[in-house]
């Protein structure tokens, strides 16, 4: 198959780093699939890293964000605050049910921060954040993309020099974190 | 027998209350929250039911809900009706109709209110001896965001959370000025209770929640009186099958979450009252009151 052929032989970077964010938005086509599944996922501490690098702080540990860097439950998808507590869509508490957490006069708690990650790590390591490149796998039979928290910096979150990976403009990475589609691969 | 289970599960709720940490709660009720303290006199709300004075022992329930103490006063709304009076004989010396009222804070000279009008919350305050003006202290743009006001002399005490961070503020009725006491963008910072050069407050965090009293102008490190566990559990950091290298874990050791959280406060010079809210039907939290000595 034609498809698999040119993405088997191109490099990850050169590849899919620079078409899979468009041939993701665009389909769940079989190209993706094959072109994902091309690749083995291998085993670091999540699936589809390959790298050394560790996670990037997360409320509730596991990397897992949304399409705007917002921290979501690895287990479950579920949108978590800074404070690692399931929210609804406005960023207020809800219990396990899904039910807005009130006080006993019935108000919504307060609400908490809910802040990108990769800019929670900028923020506590002191350098500005960027997101560059990203790398796509199939993990779990969805395509997961993961992505790299970039930024000037010389060592990685776990303290090891930072590598280039999929970061441009002289930018290195700092950790790692991973958004889960819903396209099955 | 039923009534027999009744009292043992309420036993067992005020000893898991108790446990928390950091110094011995004493169980003051339940369900019962929003303390305020003068002298050894303290007040609380019980949730659907009013307002409750504890004094030299005996328990009072007062003609109104969220009682509020301080100097010689107290006070109390029964709806849109708000009454303050006199603290030793509960005399009304004041009564004023206040649209929207929701919790209130009272001192000698200063009554000091919450409102919610058309949505949105506002913080007032209002002068005794002149009791026909309003000064509007701070009217947050979304609800939800603006604590229950606590009431020192002439200091007003409250907090300001939202997803931007929180803040614990003061503002001097007696001078207008706003002083930013405690802010973070990390951990949530909650209603606030002062005595003289002392602040009581509730720091809630990532990896845990603590009952807090330091000085009022945030020198020093102050002190933890109370703690419980964080509001949220934390995953393995890594997925089955794979190592561990590279997880990164928000909190050491794995602390148990806990569904219970610190609310509000009160200070008097021998105790500081927390109350801790638990989960109840719908997502509505039950209060309990706790006392710790000093």
């Amino acid at each position: 198959m034609l498809s698999e052929r040119v993405a088997e032989s191109t490099s990850r970077r050169g590849f899919l780093a620079r078409t899979g964010k468009l041939l993701l938005a665009v389909s769940g086509s079989g190209f993706v699939a094959a072109a994902i599944k091309a690749h083995k996922a291998e085993a670091y501490h999540f699936c589809g890293h390959i790298f050394t690098t560790g996670s990037c702080p997360h409320p509730t540990g596991l990397p897992r964000i949304d399409r705007a860097g917002l921290p979501l439950r690895a287990s479950d998808g579920h949108p978590v605050d800074d404070l690692g507590r399931p929210v609804d869509s406005r960023g207020r508490p809800v219990d396990a049910r899904g039910n807005l957490l009130r006080d006993p006069d019935g108000n919504p708690l307060p609400t908490a921060p809910r802040t990108r990650i990769c800019a929670v790590a900028a923020k506590e390591h002191h350098f500005k954040p960027y997101h560059d490149g990203s790398w796509y796998r199939c993990c779990g039979g969805h395509i997961r993309r993961l992505m790299d928290c970039c930024g000037y910096v010389r060592t990685r979150i776990n303290g090891d020099a930072a590598l280039t990976g999929y970061c441009y403009s002289g930018r290195r990475v700092f950790c790692v974190m991973y958004y889960d589609s819903k396209i099955r691969c | 027998m039923l009534t027999g289970l009744r009292a043992l599960a309420a036993v067992g709720l005020l000893l898991a209350l108790a446990s928390g940490g950091a110094r011995a709660a004493t169980p003051v009720a339940s369900p019962a929250g929003d303390p305020s303290a003068e002298g050894t006199d303290l007040v609380w709300q019980q949730p659907r039911v009013g307002g409750f004075l504890l004094r030299n022992g005996q328990t009072t329930q007062l003609p109104g809900s969220d009682p509020a103490i301080g100097g010689a006063r107290i006070a109390w709304h029964a709806g849109d009706q708000v009454t303050i009076a006199d603290s030793a004989t509960l005399l009304p010396q004041l009564q004023e109709t206040i649209p929207g009222v929701q919790k209130l804070a009272v001192s000698e000279a200063w009554f000091v209110y919450r409102v919610a009008v058309s949505g949105k919350e506002e913080l007032r305050a209002q002068s005794l001896a002149e009791p026909f003006g309003t000064t509007t202290i701070t009217r947050p743009r979304a609800p939800g965001r603006l604590g229950r006001p606590s009431l020192s002399g002439d200091l007003v005490l409250y907090h300001l959370a939202g997803p931007g961070g929180s803040g614990l503020y003061g503002y001097d009725l007696s001078t207008g000025k706003r002083t930013l006491l405690r802010t973070s963008t990390r951990a949530q910072l909650l209603n606030p209770a002062r005595l003289g050069s002392r602040l009581l407050y509730v720091r809630i965090t990532r990896c845990g929640q603590q009952l807090r009293l330091g000085s009022l102008d945030g020198n020093g490190a102050g002190r933890v009186l109370y703690k419980l566990p964080p509001l949220a559990g934390q995953d393995l950091g890594h997925e089955r099958g794979h190592t561990s290298q590279g997880e990164h874990l928000p909190c050491a050791g794995r602390p148990k979450p806990t569904s219970r959280m610190l609310w509000t406060t009160a200070l008097s010079d021998s105790a500081a009252y927390v109350t801790v809210l638990r989960p109840g039907s719908s997502g509505v939290m039950t209060p309990s009151l706790l006392s710790l000595n000093r």
